[in-house]
């Protein structure tokens, strides 16, 4: 645990900057590109799922069940009650990709516009506003949805409002934070001093510094999203069957485990697949906008 | 002394917070569509039935009248009877907390005990090879659900090599060890991604102070500069982090304890989903938002008695 | 000219060239040729180029320049240190006293017996330097116990003997304290007490006290000198601020873009100055400019320290620049027998006493908008 070189602090940006091997903005793209090539050919893939498969992913054939992969007419071979698995994994995609999109988009706007609000009015208003982000920060995340899915009755649009409600604080407390740093600065002094609207300061001043920032933890979020919609659907109170969604399809491969293994790894594979092309995308952008950063 | 006042000041701000916490485990329960006697009863309903459940859980009083009711209750332990188990939501509860508790500190141990070295190894060899490794690794970390670790680790470790039994909890402290080693290690891994980075960040952050270059200038060896100056100052940021995201911890336990069948207070939550037991699901939203209050509670008073900037007064 | 202005006897002596092997033991530090690179992503920042200097034993020398001028670089290649794991350097860092010929480029573990012992550093930021969970008492004895195996009461008695001798008022008490309950001056004392721990021979600070009151700036220098009287060391005292160095150096090193571009005895820096930075520099100080004269500004701001040519660097800035100063490489050159040392290629062209008497410095060709204190300000 040597250094090979004695090294001392960089002073200045450029300076530190220049660590790594690869230049900062070619990094930050590589993760960048990859992540949105990936996350691409996974929404093709689901979203044109007829294009690629002509099994309905929930039609039993009786007749060939526990098919391995490869085998004629089933690439990825068939699951207990012969339905084709390729067709499963595409088509159970699509709802995975609608919490990844539907759920994150949603708590994003909300959360980013509750924060920009309450950071910009301060006290009383905005302070009283974030004890409420405060108190929902108070149950762990999983505890929270599955309450309120559990007192709604489990579906996919249940599972929409159980996100929404517990996901949203993480976007108002970034958009607070920084809205109410950026109340120092210079711009925002100014921009209210000039008379100009609460809604032209907060949208024309306030957001360009919150974006970013809300941005790429959306990314973060989505991935977490995605997985504990897939963890309900492997519990059993998420998506109910016979709709294929990965953790369940995950779920019922478990009890083949040791003899038709593809079965479970392949769907969470796919999994493992959007989730890392999330993060690489949320690695890139951090990567491109932090110099933008008023820090 | 002092730090009796400052936790009492502390609690004292924890106060609006709890209240916050009753009042949406009592809303929670509210949200079931449908009148609960009618769900509760089923094939038994009758009216006679319906009015003494009502009477029974408070329900034919006023909104602000139920919610004292529910709070009272709650305050004196009464968290309500399991529709499903007829014993108390409390006592179901207490019993099943001990395999919880002992799961999160398990896999607290282990986060540390990945993060320390990998945090800081990566740091000390930034853009080297164990650097990236352990980026793309903590990448596919982060990506993989934990039910899916489970399941692999139950496959290699569990049935191939049956090394670990893969369900329950034991009796006894070398047995709990031994049952819970792969749930603990299933936890651990995602919630180690999360704290590798952190960990590494700040690492890299204390390499470029200048209190390690004059450290360094002394002559002082560079394994004791890390020892006594980079590892303290960068560890200490990491108990914020690891308080503020232990909820994330204890949140996994409930589906990981469904994975490996632990009976604990997460699979307590899931099963009371399937069964409909809607006052146990309450109890437990409720238990877990104290939980979640009090480890933060810790995590400051640790944090506070670490950091000698931080008197105890001014926080 | 130049001859009459040297009234030090320590100065007198000429300097060796720096292409003749140094065999002298009373050459404190040798610097020779000293370039360091630093890639970036915007191209490569040579932050130091060809700085070439010597210190003797008991010389107080400066080292003068805006920020940015490659000063800090400079100064921290003078411990061994290079910025980052990346950087390259050309040239050597020597310690001729001490017997060491190289100290670039070796890796730290053979530096640990010199870094305290025979040189030490007082840091630019002493609210920084100095870990903020670690006890004073702790960090100043590490220094103490690094080079001495004392048993623990005779080396907690070194520790308040050192914090006494850097004016710390009742150090026993102090011991325990952390760093945030001190004062900057205490702190930048308590840095003193450690680097002066290992008895060394060359302290290096670098700007020790601009983060500091004024006040305490005075007390922090008058300190730093009657250490180094007292104890017979050499002294490297960097400073953006040419009266600081005035007041308490032997030779001034000017330094702009990263290069030396003047280098002599602190009177015939003041009295003579051979390069029109200098000139420029000394003319912007209000105690060194007669009272009816105006301060002079230099107009721009100093050149980013990305591939640069081998011209004047200063050239665009300056009064007296013609087409050659940057067709040909400039070379630091000696302008006089007695080692004053002068990059300039018109420095026998131009008489700089004359022209700042008349109020020509300032360079009529870009407006004077930007003075010294703005242009400080830049960060590299």
């Amino acid at each position: 645990m040597v250094a090979t070189n004695p090294t001392y602090p960089a002073r200045g940006r450029v300076i530190a900057r220049a660590q790594g091997a690869i230049p900062t903005f070619l990094r930050g793209r590589v993760a960048l590109i990859t992540g949105c090539v990936l996350l691409l050919i996974i929404v093709v893939a689901c979203v044109g799922a007829p294009l690629f498969t002509d099994y309905s992913p929930t039609a039993i054939d009786p007749l060939h069940p526990l098919l391995a992969p490869f085998s004629p007419g089933h690439p990825l071979g068939t699951d207990e009650f012969g339905r084709d698995l390729l067709s499963r994994i595409l088509y159970g995609g699509r709802y995975d990709l609608a919490i990844a999109f539907g759920a994150t988009s949603v708590t994003l706007v909300f959360g980013m516009v509750y924060g920009l609000f309450a950071g910009h009015f301060g006290r009383p208003f905005g302070t009283l506003a974030m004890r409420l982000v405060d108190l929902v920060f108070a149950f762990p995340f999983i505890v929270l949805v599955i309450a309120i899915i559990a007192m709604l009755g489990p579906s996919l649009f249940n599972l929409f409002i159980a996100l929404w409600v517990a996901s949203w604080v993480s976007y108002a407390r970034i958009a607070n934070g920084h809205t109410v740093s950026a109340n120092g600065y210079g711009y925002v002094v100014a921009a209210r001093a000039l008379g100009f609207s609460h809604l032209r300061t907060i949208f024309r001043h306030a957001l360009p510094s919150v974006l970013p920032a809300c941005l790429i933890f959306a990314m973060v979020d989505a991935v977490g999203n995605v997985l504990l919609g897939a963890s309900l659907g492997f519990l059993g109170i998420g998506i109910r069957q016979p709709t294929p969604e990965w953790g369940s399809i995950i779920a019922e491969g478990q009890n083949y485990i040791l003899s038709q293994w593809w079965l479970s790894i392949l769907p969470g594979l796919a999994l493992v697949l959007l989730g890392v092309a999330l993060s690489l995308i949320g690695d890139g952008l951090a990567d491109a906008l932090r110099p933008k950063d008023a820090r | 002394m002092q730090l009796l006042f400052y936790l009492g000041r502390r609690i004292g701000q924890m106060i609006p917070i709890l209240v916050g916490i009753t009042i949406v485990s009592f809303v929670l329960i509210r949200l079931v569509p449908g009148d609960p006697a009618t769900q509760l009863l089923g094939n038994h309903y009758t009216p006679q039935a319906a009015a003494a459940l009502n009477h029974g859980l408070g329900l034919d009083q006023s909104l602000p009248g139920q919610y004292w009711f529910f709070l009272h209750n709650s305050l004196t332990g009464n968290l309500g009877t399991s529709y499903y188990y007829h014993d108390s939501v409390g006592h179901e509860i207490v019993t099943r907390l001990p395999a919880t508790l002992f799961l999160v500190v398990f896999a607290g141990i282990l986060t540390v005990l990945i993060t320390i070295p990998l945090g800081t190894i990566s740091a000390l060899r930034q853009g080297g090879f164990f650097d990236h490794a352990a980026r793309v690794f903590f990448l596919v970390g982060f990506a993989l659900p934990g039910f899916l670790i489970g399941v692999l680790l139950i496959l290699f470790f569990g049935v191939k090599i049956p090394i670990f039994p893969i369900e329950g909890y034991g009796t006894g402290f070398a047995s709990h060890i031994g049952h819970l080693f792969l749930p603990a290690v299933t936890l651990a891994i995602p919630f180690s991604t999360v704290l590798v980075r952190s960990l590494r960040a700040t690492v890299l952050e204390t390499l470029g102070a200048d209190y390690i270059t004059t450290a360094r200038l002394k002559g002082t060896r560079w394994f004791t500069v890390l020892r006594r100056d980079v590892l303290p100052n960068s560890l200490l940021p990491l108990v914020v982090v690891f308080g503020v995201n232990l909820a994330f911890l204890v949140g996994g336990t409930v589906i990981i304890e469904n994975v490996f069948s632990i009976p604990g207070l997460g699979s307590l939550l899931v099963s009371s989903v399937s069964t409909r037991d809607f006052p146990v699901v309450q109890g437990l939203t409720l238990f877990f938002g104290v939980f979640v209050l009090v480890v933060n509670l810790l995590t400051d008073v640790v944090h506070v008695t670490l950091d000698p900037r931080l008197t105890l007064k001014a926080v | 000219m130049a001859d009459t202005t040297l009234t030090r006897g320590k100065t007198t002596m000429p300097l060796t060239s720096s292409d003749v092997p140094e065999p002298d033991h009373d050459v404190a530090l040798d610097v020779r040729g000293l370039s360091v690179h630093i890639p970036t992503d915007h191209g490569t920042v040579t932050a130091a180029d060809d700085v070439t200097l010597t210190v003797r034993r008991n010389e107080v020398l400066g080292v003068v320049g805006e920020t940015g001028s490659g000063k800090t670089v400079t100064c921290r290649a003078m411990l061994g240190l290079l910025p980052t794991a990346r950087s390259t350097h050309e040239g050597s860092v020597g310690y001729p006293a001490a017997g060491v010929s190289e100290v670039l480029g070796v890796p730290p573990g053979k530096l640990r017996s010199l870094w305290g012992r025979y040189v030490a550093m007082i840091p630019q930021n002493p609210m920084t330097s100095l870990n903020p969970i670690r006890r004073i008492g702790a960090q100043v004895a590490e220094a103490v116990e690094t080079h001495s195996s004392l048993p623990p009461a005779a080396r907690r008695a070194r520790v308040v003997e050192l914090m006494t001798m850097v004016g710390i008022p009742a150090p026993e008490k102090r011991l325990r304290d952390y760093p945030h309950q001190f004062s900057g001056g205490m702190l930048q004392r308590t840095l003193i007490a450690i680097a002066l721990a290992g008895e060394p021979q060359l302290l290096i600070a670098d700007e020790p006290t601009t983060a500091l009151d004024v006040i305490i700036q005075d007390q922090i220098l008058k300190l730093l000198l009657s250490l180094q009287r007292d104890n017979g060391l050499s002294l490297v005292l960097v400073s953006h601020d040419l009266s600081v160095v005035a007041q308490v150096c032997d030779r001034v090193a000017v330094m702009y873009a990263g290069q030396i571009v003047e280098l002599a005895g602190v009177d015939e820096v003041l009295r003579s100055p051979k390069h029109p930075y200098t000139a420029a520099l000394l003319n912007s100080l209000p105690g060194a400019v007669p009272r009816q004269r105006p301060l002079t500004t230099i107009p721009g701001s100093p050149p980013h320290l990305i591939d640069l040519g081998s011209g004047c660097r200063f050239a665009d800035r300056c009064a007296f620049a013609e087409p050659k100063c940057t067709r040909q490489p400039s070379e630091l050159a000696d302008a006089s027998a007695s080692g004053h040392r002068v990059r300039c290629v018109r420095h026998q062209e131009i008489d700089l006493v004359a022209a700042a008497a008349k109020g020509e410095l300032e360079s009529p060709a870009l407006p004077s908008s930007a003075g010294v204190a703005a242009v400080e300000r830049e960060v590299l």
